[in-house]
């Protein structure tokens, strides 16, 4: 089911620390300059912020006592660990709704201390336990080469070329550029992208995201303290498949996921497909754009590629520009934070060089194929 | 516990995953009681994997249940060992411990399972890596890594079209 809340929940304030490619702070530090820049840029006192979802990757995590004492929280009625992207709004939408709180704190702390995914193998024996049993003996133990394989066939059945797809990191590095907190800076050639270097083919390194530290937070709050900020408010509209189980994430032939809900996310956000004014797609490879895009309805089956062709329909000034902030493939692997800050930013008019004219909706896809979460973003 | 024969290895980081790789670990399956039919199968060269006995429905790899009725009884039934490439990757970054040379992991659709789900991973020999394609068609053969443990592998079969021997292969499935 698609959900909404009653009471509409908006978004208020992002907070950005520059991503880096080394740690070059402690954690926590980061995380409340970004949770100080969120308030403030909100107009929020970060005293009355009472409810905080931190959400990291690595091991050991950080202290959410520190973070909470940096900010001047001056109670947590709320907290909730983990999660990312559209199901962390939306379950932080829950709480705020329910009457828990009313401004959460949605923060990502990344860092580069741990990678996603390492095959786990016994060091004295080399076994492999569980499923990956079937996989790591093999040579396959990563989350890239997985993906590999399934744009292989996906590729192969709809016969799309590199010479599409390589649109996408193109076109979304010309982005980047506009941003300021990308953290790459320049520019890429389709003909750069065909000849970067072959990690598991058919996967060039220009379609593996970027990884970075850093940390990165909006904030939520209720409709009514929204609409009294001096920003405009951004409303979560309606989002799907914000508890779906996890799957192994080489997918069958027919993705499934949300694609079934799809339908149910535009009727009740009330915001159809062709009313998107901007995309936001989950890029931590090149090859989850299009299929995204695909299983949401965005573009029939098979026609991604021809869309994509060229750059025009997905750059600033087409007609569905994509991941405008750079996405994680130039701005930097948020694990969907970037995505959400960016459209939130372009909803609000505050995207600088990167503002698309007259932004009324878009969509936001984060998290893996068929187990991550969608949620249409929009204002009044 | 830690001694000088097995140092402590940190392997959820990519230092931890390097030292695999500089010790020469080859990663190999701890058979349990889902998965050791499939295991011990392999020791005697045969492929068998499960069956639902109520619904015929094939599987791979194992699970507790069939995952298309439901059913709680599979048995372990053996299969010919020829099947289709469903994917593909030529793998040239070789992050995991035990491959230090460009290979192929491929996917493998078995002929007696037309349900694409059923997939058996392996790699492709007996061939060039730009010889592999998705619907090649190929046949197990088996590699005794060591006196416990058989890994079943695929090669091309006779029909299978090398480009290497200059043969055409067939474009994609529109």
């Amino acid at each position: 089911m698609a959900k909404t809340t009653k009471l509409r929940v908006a978004f208020a304030g992002c907070g950005y620390t520059q991503p880096t490619r080394r740690m070059e702070k402690p954690e926590t530090e980061l995380a409340i300059e970004a949770a100080l820049m969120a308030a403030a840029d909100a107009g929020i006192d970060p005293r009355d912020i009472d409810g905080i979802n931190v959400q990291v990757h690595h091991y050991p995590p950080p202290d959410t006592g520190t973070i909470v004492r940096g900010i001047g929280m001056r109670e947590v009625r709320w907290q909730k660990d983990g999660n990312r992207g559209i199901p962390s709004a939306a379950t932080a939408a829950q709480a705020i709704e329910a009457g828990e709180c009313n401004t959460v704190l949605v923060m990502k702390i990344m860092n580069t201390v741990a990678p996603v995914s390492t095959p786990q193998i016994d060091p004295a024996t080399g076994q492999v336990t569980g499923r990956p049993q079937f996989e790591v003996p093999y040579g396959l133990g990563y989350t890239m080469q997985r993906t590999a394989l399934y744009a292989r066939r996906y590729m192969h059945r709809y016969a799309i070329t590199p010479e599409q797809l390589g649109w996408i990191p193109v076109v979304q590095r010309d982005h980047a550029l506009l941003n300021p907190w990308a953290v790459m800076k320049e520019p890429i050639t389709l003909d750069e992208y065909l000849h970067s270097r072959i990690i598991a083919e058919p996967l060039r390194l220009f379609d593996c995201d970027m990884p970075v530290n850093g940390a990165f937070a909006f904030l939520m709050t209720r409709e009514d303290i929204a609409k009294s900020l001096p920003h405009r408010p951004v409303y979560l509209k309606s989002w799907v498949g914000e508890n779906l189980p996890t799957p192994d994430h080489l997918l069958p032939e027919r993705t499934e996921g949300v694609w079934p809900l799809a339908a149910e996310l535009f009727r009740d956000a009330g915001v159809g497909p062709e009313e998107l004014d901007a995309w936001y797609m989950y890029d931590g490879f090149t090859f989850f754009v299009p299929i995204w895009l695909e299983d949401l309805g965005l573009i029939p089956r098979g026609e991604a590629g021809n869309y994509v062709q060229g750059g025009e329909n997905i750059r600033i000034g087409g007609p569905t520009p994509l991941n405008t902030n750079g996405g994680q493939l130039s701005e930097g692997r948020l694990h969907g934070t970037g995505h959400v800050l960016e459209a939130i930013q372009q909803l609000r008019g505050t995207a600088g060089s990167r503002q698309i004219a007259g932004v009324e909706n878009v969509i936001v896809a984060t998290g893996q194929l068929g187990t991550g979460a969608v949620g249409i973003l929009g204002v009044d | 516990m830690t001694n000088e024969a097995s140092p402590a290895v940190n392997i959820q980081t990519r230092e931890g995953q390097e030292q695999l790789k500089k010790m020469g670990v080859k990663p190999i399956p701890a058979p349990d009681d889902l998965t050791r039919p499939y295991w011990d199968a392999a020791k005697r060269h045969e492929l068998r994997i499960q069956r639902c006995t109520a619904c015929s429905e094939y599987q791979h790899p194992p699970q507790a249940t069939c995952e298309q009725c439901g059913g709680a009884t599979l048995e372990w039934a053996p299969i010919s060992g020829r099947g289709v490439i469903y994917t593909y990757i030529i793998d040239r970054r070789m992050m995991t411990p035990g491959f230090n040379e460009p290979y192929v992991v491929a996917q493998i659709n078995p002929v007696e399972a037309p349900r694409t789900t059923v997939r058996i991973t392996a790699n492709i020999r007996g061939c060039e890596l730009e010889d592999v394609y998705i619907d090649m068609p190929v046949e197990v053969f088996f590699e005794d890594v060591n006196a416990e443990v058989t890994l079943p592998q695929f090669r091309p079969t006779a029909e299978a079209k090398l480009q290497s021997r200059g043969e055409v292969r067939p474009g994609p499935a529109m």
